[in-house]
C-alpha cells in the first residue's frame, strides 16, 4: 500500500473495488460506530461519525439526538443547545430533543429553562427512558427520592437499549453520590459490552469512590481496552496516589 | 410515505407527517448536518460564566427563612435583606437571586481590590467610595427601595444606607487587621528606599518588653512644643521616624552625624534631620526610652532650639511607639518591604 493510496479525488479517481468481507458504509454502518466510539469514551469521534450517519440519511433521529449527547458530553452545552433546537426544527416537540435540551441547560447551569423544557418534554406522549433520565439529572439535587424513581423508570422501560440506559443511569447515580447503584447497573453493563472502555471506567470510578481496591483492575482493564485514554489514566494515577487517610476512611 | 418517528403512513408529497408533524422528506444536500463546535479560547470564559450562574439557584438550596409573627411585624423581608446585606450579595444568595445582583457584585468586587490596592492614594478612596456605593445598591436593590412610594423617603433611606455602610468600612478594617496601621513618613531614608511622604505600613501590638533595633522605623505621636519651652504635647496624626538610639546609649549630634557610644552612623542609613544640622547634641539616653529621629515641629512657635526641646521631643518612651513598619506602600512603584 503506497502513501497516496488513502487519498479522495472524487469522481475522477478510479472507484477502489471493496474488500471481500468489508462493511457498507451505509447510515447503519457509521451509527454502529459512533455507538462503539461512544462506548469507548471517545466521543469527538462518535459525534463525527453520527453526522457521517446525518450524511447518509438525515432523517435518522438517533443521529441527531447522539450529536446533541457528544456535544454534551464534550462540554459544548451552549452548542448543544443549538443543536438540539435545529433537530427540534425538523422533528418538532419530540419529547426526547426537548429532553437533551434540558440537560446541555442544566448542564450549562441554566436552570430555569432546563426545568423549563424537562417539564416540557415530560408532558408530551411517547415519552422515552432518555425523557426519565433527563429529568433524573434536573432534579437530581432535589432532596428525596425523586431522581431515583425517575432513572428506575427510565431503566424499566429502556427496552433493547437498556445496557445504553443503564449506563447513562449509573453515570447520574455516580453523580448522586449512589455508587453502590451505580456499580450494580455497571457490572451488568460491562456483561453486555465488555469491550466498552467507558463502562469500565465509571465501574472503577465508582469503586474508587467507595475505597474498593478492585478499582485499580477496573481501570487497568479500561486502558487496555483504549490504551491511550488520558481520563483512565490519570484516574489511575490518582488512585494509586490515595492517600493513607483515604485508604483508611474509604474502605 | 412513511414517517420515520411515527411510522404513519402520509400522503405522498406531503413535507410533514399529519400525525406527529416531523419533517418527511429532507434533502441532505439541503440540511448541515455538522453541528457547530466551541473554540478552545471560550471554554474559560464560559466556564466563568457557569459558576457564575450556579450561584443563582439550585433546588435543594432553595432556603426559606421563617420568623416568628411578632418578628415579622418589626422587620419585613426587605429590612432582614438589608440587614443581610451587609455581607453583599448574601441576602440575594440565600434567596436564590443572586443572578440579579451578580455584575453589581463583581464590580463591588473589582472595586474593593482596587480600592486596597491602591489604598492611600486619591484614586484608591474614590474606589472605596464607589465600592460603599454600589453595596448600597446592592443591598436597597433587594427590596427596600421598591417598598417605599415616596421619593422623599426612598433618598432619606439611601443615605441612611451610605452612612451606614460607610460606618461599617470605617471599623471593618480594625476588626479584620487590628494590628495593620499606616503613617507617613517624615524623613528621607535611602537605605530604606523611603523618601519623605511615603506611606508606610506598620505593624501594631508590640511586646513592650522586647527592644526594638537600631534603625527600625517605628509609627509615634510626634511631640509638638506648645509655647515657649513650656512643655510638649503629642499629635493626634501618626508619623514614621527612625529609632538611632537605644535606652543607655551615649548619643551626640555634630556636623550633621549621629555619633553613638563613639561611633560615628551611616549616614545613607541614619540620616540627620534638617532640623537638627546646626544643632550640636550630647545626651544619655534613658532607661526605657529610645531616641527617634523625625521631624518634629519644634519651631512652630519660633523659639529657640536648645538641647532640652530636643530631648523632650526626640527620647520617646518604650510604650508610645505605637507600631513598627514593614512595607512601603506608596508610592506604587516603591512599593515592598523594607528591610
Amino acid at each position: 500500500m503506497d502513501r497516496f493510496s488513502q487519498l479522495e479525488f472524487g469522481e475522477a479517481s478510479p472507484e477502489r473495488k471493496r474488500s471481500q468481507g468489508e462493511p457498507i458504509r451505509d447510515a447503519d454502518y457509521f451509527h454502529r460506530e459512533a455507538l462503539k466510539y461512544w462506548l469507548a469514551g471517545d466521543f469527538e469521534l462518535a459525534l463525527r461519525n453520527y453526522s457521517r450517519v446525518l450524511e447518509k440519511n438525515s432523517t435518522v433521529f438517533d443521529a441527531w439526538v447522539g450529536q446533541v449527547l457528544m456535544l454534551i458530553e464534550l462540554g459544548e452545552y451552549h452548542e448543544a443547545a443549538v443543536w438540539a433546537d435545529k433537530a427540534l426544527e425538523l422533528f418538532p416537540e419530540h419529547p426526547e430533543l426537548l429532553a437533551v435540551k434540558a440537560v446541555a441547560c442544566y448542564r450549562d447551569a441554566k436552570l430555569e429553562k432546563a426545568v423549563a423544557y424537562s417539564d416540557n418534554s415530560i408532558s408530551k406522549d411517547n415519552i422515552t427512558s432518555r425523557v426519565w433520565l433527563a429529568r433524573a439529572e434536573v432534579l437530581l439535587n432535589r432532596r428525596g427520592q425523586v431522581a431515583d424513581n425517575c432513572i428506575s423508570k427510565a431503566v424499566s422501560i429502556a427496552g433493547n437499549i437498556a445496557p445504553i440506559i443503564k449506563l447513562e443511569a449509573a453515570h447520574l447515580l455516580q453523580k448522586k453520590g449512589s455508587y453502590s447503584a451505580a456499580i450494580d447497573y455497571l457490572n451488568e453493563v460491562v456483561k453486555i459490552f465488555p469491550k466498552s472502555a467507558l463502562a469500565w471506567y465509571e465501574l472503577g470510578c465508582c469503586q474508587a469512590k467507595l475505597g474498593r481496591s478492585e478499582a485499580r483492575a477496573t481501570f487497568e482493564q479500561s486502558l487496555k481496552l483504549r490504551p491511550d485514554w488520558d481520563r483512565a489514566k490519570i484516574a489511575l494515577r490518582k488512585f494509586n496516589k490515595r492517600g493513607f487517610f483515604s485508604r483508611l476512611f474509604k474502605r | 410515505m412513511r414517517c420515520e418517528r411515527c411510522k404513519f403512513e402520509n400522503i405522498p408529497g406531503a413535507k410533514r407527517c399529519i400525525k406527529c408533524g416531523s419533517a418527511l422528506e429532507i434533502k441532505p444536500t439541503a440540511i448541515n448536518v455538522h453541528p457547530p463546535r466551541m473554540s478552545n479560547w471560550k471554554k474559560p470564559f464560559r466556564n466563568v460564566l457557569r459558576w457564575m450562574r450556579q450561584g443563582k439557584i439550585v433546588p435543594q438550596q432553595n432556603i426559606k427563612l421563617h420568623f416568628p409573627l411578632w418578628m415579622k411585624g418589626i422587620f419585613s423581608d426587605s429590612f432582614l435583606g438589608l440587614f443581610l446585606s451587609i455581607i453583599p450579595g448574601l441576602a440575594h444568595l440565600v434567596q436564590n437571586r443572586f443572578k440579579e445582583i451578580r455584575w453589581y457584585f463583581l464590580a463591588w468586587l473589582i472595586l474593593i481590590l482596587s480600592g486596597l490596592f491602591l489604598y492611600g492614594s486619591a484614586a484608591g478612596f474614590i474606589c472605596l467610595g464607589l465600592a460603599v456605593g454600589v453595596h448600597a445598591g446592592i443591598a436597597l436593590q433587594y427590596g427596600i427601595i421598591k417598598d417605599l412610594a415616596n421619593v422623599r423617603e426612598k433618598i432619606v433611606t439611601v443615605i441612611l444606607v451610605l452612612i451606614g455602610l460607610m460606618f461599617i468600612y470605617r471599623f471593618i478594617p480594625d476588626i479584620l487587621f487590628p494590628n495593620l496601621v499606616g503613617g507617613y513618613s517624615t524623613l528621607t531614608l535611602p537605605y530604606h528606599n523611603v523618601e519623605a511622604g511615603d506611606y508606610l505600613l506598620a505593624r501594631g501590638g508590640l511586646d513592650q518588653d522586647i527592644l526594638l533595633p537600631r534603625g527600625s522605623l517605628v509609627l509615634i505621636h510626634p511631640a509638638t512644643l506648645t509655647s515657649h519651652g513650656g512643655g510638649v504635647t503629642r499629635s493626634e496624626d501618626a508619623i514614621i521616624g527612625e529609632i538611632v538610639g537605644l535606652a543607655g546609649d551615649e548619643l551626640q549630634i555634630t556636623d550633621s552625624i549621629f555619633i553613638v557610644n563613639g561611633q560615628q552612623l551611616d549616614t545613607e542609613k541614619y540620616p540627620v534631620p534638617q532640623w537638627l544640622h546646626r544643632v550640636n547634641f550630647s545626651a544619655t539616653i534613658p532607661v526605657n526610652n529610645y531616641f527617634v529621629s523625625a521631624r518634629y515641629n519644634v519651631r512652630a512657635y519660633g523659639i529657640k532650639l536648645e538641647s532640652s526641646h530636643i530631648r523632650q521631643v526626640c527620647f520617646v518612651k518604650a510604650g508610645d511607639i505605637k507600631a513598627k513598619a514593614f512595607m512601603r506602600w506608596w508610592p506604587l512603584s516603591r512599593r515592598g518591604f523594607i528591610r
